[in-house]
């Protein structure tokens, strides 16, 4: 598989992948994690899960990205995945309107479900089809900001803007993170190395007791 | 009538496991007389028998030991282009891509006209593309079997003991009133043993009383379809539908492309959105009802959707339906039932904090259809349609005895990754046979589900609500999208079954469920023996993991 499960690492963060079904979620994440893009891709039921590390500030950080089912009336069993995780891809398709117009319903769906301060990436995918696109650039652009999303597109077809937006997306939360760690150290200890953030899950041996 | 020539490759890609087979394919040519469309033969579904008689059976057989060879190599005969019947052998594709606006007027004329590419691929006895001409080779997208998991020889023994039992089928389905009605064991016990691929569709169909749905709604499917043309009660449902299309087993041969297996795929799916606009469509759906269609015709395919989104057995409209009831008692259920039988395992997962769903969803949601080799999936499937939810929670619990030495030594991520990768090392028709011997009872699920309701008085409520509209309006779908049915006295297309209740039998049942079920009327075998210890003899498997004396489903 992608990933071994002895592999080291510094910082282990829970991100999750959602957004209305078809917009390409799980080539999304085949691509970041194996590079690997599947034409013939299956809908996505419930949730599936992969990991890969990247190199953010000197530090290995391991995402563990939990891919959800795209149908609204799954949001009854994928919502509780929404629990701890410190990132969110919420992902629309530039060639169908339809997919940035509920981009508002996800976030809503992340405020209800999510912990407050967790980082959400606008991402909008399949850029590649730049001749039928239907949500412009400037558009989603302004949307992010007013409401505080950072944002891309990408394409996982061609691999555009993928890695960056995972990147940028795990360097954010880590910085978020020092940060609040280094206010954290004045008064208690803070968030360990190879400790998870909200996540009872770390590194093998330092696991926590149930 | 029409002969095709194909090429039936015996070859062997055990993954590496058998030195120097992989590239050494030896080919014959073998003439193949397809199935004649007979009377009552379905024309599209090789081996779907409406009415079988004898010489049908023989048709049958033919065309079962054909398959047996389990590898096709398809070699589309554009003289065969023409006639309806390329089913059997070939998949066309055409070279312009069909717009999907016009597609339900794409019929004979247009494949007539079609500019046809030749296409080579290696499929499975169920459909699957084992292998494309250019080598390509994978588990992503689609189900396979467990070829490289068992022996030639085990394979030819399987085909054999599979073609001798369709014979005993043949004469249960032409007299099935009495094998339903007076026979109930012996016909358990031979759903049990898995119902021949020859006659499995008509099976199905017996069992979930499709038959008697068509006959009190005639025409009734076609008119829904034709009202689906103009009426678009919900263009979300309309739209998620679509997209699922072509993400819905795209190495079947019958789904990879556009065409014939698509449309059909996406009328039925359409129509049962508007039967029962409340479910409308879900995502899963869509792999259960293109499971069916490889069986049986789109009519049959339709009710049968019905019939095990409807009816007390199968009762796949809980799952389905806003909020996932059904999947939530599901998982519970799934989670206590391990906990019982598993209580050291579970305390691994809870430290790991591995939860069922993470793992458990997708195989609820399809009853393993998306992802599992088909020859799992369809052993399920035989007996989850006569029996009912059992299966399924033996299936997991299996899967867990034989995966737990391997399950206690991983971590969270490793969990993950092994079930993920499940579906490879499976020798489903082992599998389910160890299933079958899981100690698992009624009396147990029927415990958690009292649990759960007691846990969660809302959703028994609703569904107890559903139940009893349903029974008081005589099913779903009685509005303006489900086009009302002809006959002046509407009967339920299940409960009016194939199969008999059994109502005196259910002994280890308890009271609230005994009441629930035969209210609705029982499934059909309602209870259910002691299984018979493993008859599989171990040398079943090439490759064995033994953890007990019994063989093990798994590779290692």
């Amino acid at each position: 598989m992608s990933t071994r499960v002895e592999e080291e690492y510094d910082y282990l963060f829970k991100v999750v992948l959602i957004g209305d079904s078809g917009v390409g979620k799980s080539n999304l994440l085949s691509r970041f994690t194996r590079n690997e893009f599947n034409l013939e891709s299956k809908s996505t039921i419930g949730v599936e899960f992969a990991t890969k590390s990247i190199q953010a500030e000197g530090k290995t950080i391991k995402a563990q990205i939990w891919d959800t089912a795209g149908q609204e009336r799954y949001r009854a069993i994928t919502s509780a995945y929404y629990r701890g995780a410190v990132g969110a891809l919420l992902v629309y398709d530039i060639s169908k309107h339809g997919t940035f117009e509920n981009v508002e319903r996800w976030l809503k769906e992340l405020r209800d479900h999510a912990e407050a301060n967790i980082v959400v990436m606008l991402v909008g995918n399949k850029s590649d089809l730049k001749n039928i696109r239907g949500v412009e650039t400037d558009e989603a652009m302004s949307f992010a900001e007013q409401h505080n999303l950072a944002f891309i597109e990408t394409s996982a077809l061609d691999s555009t803007g993928v890695d960056t937006a995972f990147q940028r997306i795990l360097t954010e939360i880590y910085r978020l993170m020092s940060r609040r760690n280094m206010a954290a150290e004045e008064g208690v200890g803070g968030v360990g190395k190879g400790q998870s953030i909200e996540l009872g899950e770390g590194k093998k041996g330092g696991k926590k007791c149930c | 009538m029409s002969f095709f020539q194909t090429i039936v490759r015996s070859f062997s890609t055990d993954e590496g496991t058998n030195e120097g087979k992989n590239d050494k394919i030896e080919e014959k040519v073998f003439i193949h007389n397809a199935v004649e469309n007979g009377n009552g033969t379905n024309k599209d579904i090789p081996g779907y028998c409406g009415t079988p008689t004898k010489s049908d059976f023989i048709k049958n057989t033919a065309n079962e030991r054909a398959k047996s060879a389990e590898l096709y190599l398809n070699e589309l005969n554009l003289n065969n282009a023409e006639s309806n019947d390329n089913t059997v052998v070939g998949e066309s594709r055409s070279l312009e891509d069909g717009e999907d606006s016009d597609l339900e007027e794409e019929g004979e004329e247009s494949a007539s006209t079609r500019e046809l590419e030749e296409e080579f691929y290696v499929v499975d006895k169920y459909g699957f593309i084992i292998e494309d001409i250019d080598g390509a080779t994978g588990t992503s997208g689609g189900s396979r079997t467990t070829r490289a998991l068992i022996s030639e020889k085990e394979r030819k023994r399987r085909a054999d003991l599979e073609s001798s039992r369709s014979i005993k089928w043949v004469a249960m389905i032409t007299d099935w009133q009495k094998y339903s009605k007076r026979q109930k064991k012996l016909l358990k016990r031979r759903i049990r043993k898995g119902v021949p691929d020859s006659v499995r569709g008509k099976v199905w169909n017996l069992v979930g009383g499709v038959d008697v749905s068509i006959a009190s709604n005639p025409g009734r499917y076609d008119r829904i379809i034709s009202l689906s043309e103009s009426y678009v009660p919900n263009q979300d449902i309309r739209d998620t539908i679509e997209r699922d299309i072509n993400r819905t087993f795209p190495r079947h041969r019958m789904f990879k492309d556009k065409g014939e297996g698509q449309d059909k795929l996406r009328r039925v799916l359409r129509a049962y959105s508007l039967y029962d606009e409340e479910v409308g469509y879900c995502q899963g759906l869509g792999f259960i009802t293109a499971m069916f269609l490889t069986y049986m015709p789109e009519e049959q395919a339709f009710w049968q959707v019905v019939s095990m989104m409807t009816g007390p057995t199968c009762n796949m409209r809980a799952m389905y339906e806003h909020g996932m009831p059904g999947a939530q008692k599901a998982l519970y259920i799934g989670e206590k039932l391990i906990k019982k039988f598993f209580p050291k395992l579970t305390q691994h997962f809870a430290r790991e904090n591995c939860h069922i769903s993470m793992y458990a969803t997708q195989w609820f949601m399809c009853i393993f259809t998306n992802s599992f080799p088909f020859d799992l999936v369809t052993g399920v499937w035989d007996c989850f349609i006569a029996e009912g939810w059992k299966i399924v929670y033996r299936i997991i619990l299996t899967f867990l005895r034989y995966s737990a030495p391997k399950l206690f030594k991983l971590g969270f991520e490793g969990i993950m990754f092994y079930f993920k990768r499940l579906p490879e090392r499976i020798d489903g028709h082992t599998l389910i046979q160890q299933a079958f011997s899981f100690p698992l009872k009624q009396r147990h699920v029927d415990h958690y589900e009292r649990k759960f309701h007691k846990l969660n008085p809302d959703i028994k409520e609703r569904l107890d609500e559903e139940e009893r509209r349903y029974k008081e309006a005589g099913g779903f779908g009685m509005g303006k999208g489900g086009c009302a049915p002809d006959t002046a006295e509407y009967k339920s297309p299940t409960f009016e079954g194939g199969m008999e209740t059994e109502k005196d039998n259910l002994s280890d049942i308890d009271t609230v469920s005994a009441a629930r079920r035969t209210s609705l009327a029982a499934p059909p075998y309602a209870r259910i023996r002691p299984p018979a210890p493993n008859f599989i003899p171990p040398e079943y498997l090439t490759t064995q993991q033994q953890t007990s004396d019994s063989p093990s489903p798994f590779t290692a």
